[in-house]
């Protein structure tokens, strides 16, 4: 039997104090080499002893003496050790760098002992790691998955945790987590030549391969609620994260009410968002169904759903979004009612050139099932409305024009109800004319509104042609002359010219 | 704010650096709201750079055949496409039948046109595609965005959906109506009535006739429209008036025309919507957005003229587009009628960016949507170095003609 190394061990030399005269690790390694070897000189200056010793060494650095039978190798570790022959170290070898790039060789002695410990301590705890993991394998194989003894998940997590401190990395948030050791992550493949390539960041990265897992098997449970919360606060524009969190959601009766709770903030937080809304919409539809029958949670809904886009409007008050959900909102909730007029007035009198809320205005007047035919399109007139509720329409848009007259959403708003209500353009132009008072005895023209000539400019294309003519030359020489190639079009038009004749009106538009 | 105009041009050497840098560097990590759809980025970086004429002809055919491997890639197993590999699993996840995450349908749209600038459409599963089409439809014309596995219709109600559709219909049959390889079409009649109802009461176009008018649905049901062959062309269109064209023409035309907005720059800030600091003056502005200033008419002519995308909102580089591509289908002679000059100045001293593309709004950064749709915008009013665009299709007529050879089907 072969001598034990720590027989060996003994025989070697006592290794230089690791004391501060050595400025780094790299130092120290070199001197306990140099130590290793006090026979490496030239032979010629050896003593014949030492010769003899030099011999021993190199006969331990080949390890030749391993082939040798007991008896020899007996006698000559003996020897080796009755004459303190050091075992000839190897060449110390680059130590690499450490985590953070670090040259390692330039730690101090201090600083590797640590550092060799720290490794030490991570190698065991990877182990102890990869033993739990098989474990969780085989009872999950053996059907008795989630079966946690006593504590050992938590263990594993704090380990994992340590895991990542050790080596300067932190794990990902799934990697980490013992609760997803059961899920293997499905890894973006972009392969070559992928275009549009984006830096996505590595917690983003490692939350969508594990999305794309749970999908592949269908998994619906409440990690994967957390799991969609996750990836939606990184990207709210991906729509298959919204469709899969919805159907999981409803597939294990997730309470909607904190649901939509959980949606408002991501909606605060992400204005310009459209798949929020159409979440929402899948949300409601689901939730209608178990209302339906109760009068005081719809009216409950009904004011928790204004009351949020009301404040959604206070960031923006055109969000066309929030306006399209609230059609839907109108049609669901039945929401033909007064609330909802004088929800939209409120924000009208804060920004009367709200465009938004006067196009959810005429929605809500013209498509309600008391007084309208069903499917009207806004561009017809519609008998079944009342006089009334036109005249009404009609009295408002006009207030609204005294109010700001370049206004052009009442004036467009006027047209269209004068449209619903199959009245003529004509009835407009005593109105339009206070806008438009036309200068007497060479006196000049008062002009308040582009949009009320524009009107007029309709009007009398029908009765006067020169009068419209006047209005449209005005609008393009003057009061609107932005557009003075598009009334200029308009005067070809009135005056039944061929329309080639603008290629003359735009030079003379060149600044 | 940008600084004064001195020289105002397009800067086609800056351009090209822009797109350059899009194709060939990973995008910033702000850029991950758009992981669902990068086939769209790729179709703005490849058709960019057609426009410049530094197009994929242009790239070495290592490249070409790369790009097109990788949009292929992208080809979901059952038909359509993939916005991004981030929606595509490796193939033996499909082997049972199973659609995983499921084909999309704007998806499918740019990565036919991005197919188109590197090689042809042949290995385009095109009847699984053409067949996928028709379970997008839902019984009232529209389309939706994709088919979940359940066979339900999901993405809502928007005109951008029936305007790809119309396309991709357009790339992948031809113009042929009825059965193509044994695949019958989708129904064309009752997308055109769904798309002529979207018409508002101001004269625009929404995603149904009751919503606020937009100029980037009007741009839609107006361009679905002329790829359908169902506009008001007396050339073109079908002879049944009631089945084509617009409700009202004319009232559109003037929507459009209302979108162009005097714009003016605030000197002191980056912001043009609030904080001024000479309120009055703004008050006299027409039709600029601001929440509290509720302009007065004036008579004097602005220097800069942008666009808005709905009545009293700000203005934004890519409604230049919307509108102009809109009234450029509607009749080419229309086109003129936009005050060019001064839309031109607007877009090179206000949204073009010193390192090349377009910011949404003047003094932003620039984005690869608005930097596309700024010279979509400008190459549909002819400006010189740039190829001439065709305004329904979104690309060069060059490409337009390219796509015509290589898509097969029923078509000419
Ligand atoms: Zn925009």
């Amino acid at each position: 039997m072969a001598p034990k190394p720590s027989k060996a061990s003994k025989a070697q030399p006592k290794a230089p104090e690791p004391i501060k005269e050595y400025p780094n690790i790299a130092a120290f390694h070199q001197a306990t080499y140099e130590n290793s070897r006090p026979y490496h000189k030239p032979l010629a200056s050896l003593s014949a002893t030492e010769k003899t010793h030099y011999a021993y060494a190199r006969l331990l650095e080949t390890g030749i003496w391993k082939s040798w039978d007991e008896f020899q190798r007996k006698d000559f570790w003996k020897y080796i050790e009755t004459n303190k022959i050091p075992v000839p170290l190897p060449e110390p070898k680059d130590l690499g760098r450490d985590r953070n790039g670090r040259d390692i060789s330039k730690y101090s002695v201090k600083e590797y002992e640590e550092y060799q410990k720290r490794e030490r301590g991570l190698e065991g705890l990877v182990r102890e790691s990869t033993r739990f993991r098989d474990r969780q394998r085989r009872l999950r194989r053996s059907g008795r998955a989630g079966e946690d003894i006593e504590g050992e998940i938590e263990e594993e997590r704090n380990r994992r945790k340590l895991i990542g401190v050790l080596r300067g990395k932190k794990m990902g948030r799934y990697e980490e987590d013992p609760e997803w050791d059961d899920v293997v992550p499905i890894a973006q493949d972009d392969g070559e030549g992928a275009l549009a390539q984006i830096a996505y960041t590595e917690e983003y990265s490692e939350a969508m391969s594990y999305l794309r897992a749970v999908m592949s098997t269908q998994e619906k449970t409440p990690r994967v609620i957390a799991l969609t919360s996750h990836i939606i606060s990184l990207n709210p524009a991906h729509y298959t994260v919204w469709l899969y969190r919805a159907s999981t959601l409803f597939a294990i009766n997730f309470p909607i009410h904190a649901e939509i709770e959980w949606v408002n903030d991501i909606a605060l937080d992400n204005q310009k968002n459209y798949q929020i809304w159409h979440h929402r919409q899948l949300l409601v539809d689901h939730l209608y169904q178990e209302i339906k029958d109760d009068e005081a949670k719809l009216k409950e809904l009904e004011d928790s759903e204004r009351a949020f886009m009301t404040e959604m409007f206070d960031a923006d008050a055109k969000n066309y979004h929030v306006w399209s959900y609230r059609q839907y909102l109108v049609r669901k909730l039945n929401l033909w009612n007064q609330a909802e007029i004088e929800s939209i007035e409120v924000l009208l009198k804060k920004d009367v050139r709200n465009n938004s809320a006067w196009s959810h205005r005429f929605f809500v007047v013209f498509n309600d099932p008391k007084h309208c035919t069903e499917g009207s399109p806004a561009t017809a007139h519609d008998p079944k409305i009342p006089d009334n509720i036109l005249d009404r329409e009609i009295e408002f848009a006009k207030a609204a024009t005294f109010e700001a007259p370049q206004n052009q959403s009442p004036w467009n708003y006027l047209r269209g109800v004068l449209c619903k209500g199959g009245r003529d353009l004509s009835s407009l132009e005593l109105f339009a004319a206070e806008f438009v008072k036309e200068g007497k005895d060479g006196a000049e023209e008062d002009v308040r509104s582009s949009h009320a000539l524009d009107s007029l400019a309709d009007i009398w294309a029908k009765t006067d042609v020169e009068k419209a003519k006047w209005a449209l030359e005005l609008l393009g020489n003057k009061y609107d002359r932005i557009r003075k190639g598009y009334w200029d079009w308009k005067i070809g038009q009135l005056m039944d010219q061929p329309v080639n004749t603008l290629e003359g009106n735009l030079e003379a538009l060149k600044v | 704010m940008a600084d004064p105009p001195e020289d105002t041009h397009l800067d086609i050497p800056q351009h090209i650096k822009y797109w350059k840098r899009c194709l060939l560097t990973l995008l910033p990590t702000q850029y991950t709201t758009t992981d669902s759809s990068r086939m769209t980025l790729a179709f703005f970086i490849l058709s960019a750079l057609d426009l410049l004429n530094a197009g994929a002809d242009t790239f070495p055919p290592a490249q070409r055949t790369s790009i097109r491997d990788w949009i292929l890639k992208c080809q979901h197993p059952h038909g359509g496409f993939c916005g991004s590999p981030n929606h595509r699993y490796p193939d033996a996840y499909y082997e049972g039948g199973e659609s995983m995450d499921p084909a999309n349908l704007p998806a499918t749209y740019f990565a036919l046109l991005a197919l188109s600038f590197v090689g042809g459409l042949e290995s385009v599963n095109r009847g699984a595609c053409l067949a996928w089409l028709r379970r997008l439809q839902r019984r009232d014309g529209s389309f939706g965005e994709l088919v979940t596995g359940e066979g339900k219709v999901e993405g809502g109600y928007d005109m951008r959906y029936c305007y790809v559709l119309a396309n991709v219909r357009w790339m992948l049959r031809g113009d042929m109506e009825g059965p193509v390889g044994g695949i019958e079409d989708i129904n064309v009649e009752s997308l055109v009535r769904h798309l002529k109802a979207g018409q508002t009461y101001d004269g625009g176009i929404s995603e149904s006739s009751s919503h606020e008018a937009h100029a980037g649905y009007t741009y839609c049901a107006i361009a679905s429209l002329k790829i359908l062959n169902r506009l008001n062309n007396p050339d073109t269109a079908k002879d049944n008036a009631t089945s084509s064209g617009l409700t009202d023409i004319s009232a559109t035309i003037r929507w459009l025309m209302s979108r162009q907005i005097g714009y003016i720059p605030d000197e002191d800030s980056d912001d043009d919507n609030d904080s001024l600091p000479d309120q009055d003056n703004r008050n006299t502005l027409a039709g600029i957005h601001s929440a509290h200033a509720i302009p007065a008419l004036s008579t004097t002519s602005p220097e800069f003229v942008g666009f808005n995308g709905r009545c009293n909102k700000s203005v934004d580089t890519c409604y230049a587009f919307w509108v102009t591509a809109s009234l450029n289908m509607l009749n080419p002679t229309y086109t003129p009628l936009v005050n060019t000059p001064s839309m031109r100045r607007f877009l090179f001293t206000q949204t073009q960016h010193r390192i090349g593309g377009f910011s949404k709004h003047p003094g932003g950064p620039p984005d690869i949507y608005h930097s596309y749709l700024g010279l979509a915008a400008l190459a549909v009013m002819k400006e010189p170095g740039l190829k001439e665009l065709d305004a329904a299709l979104c690309v060069s007529r060059e490409q337009r003609a390219r796509i015509e050879g290589v898509r097969g089907g029923g078509g000419g």
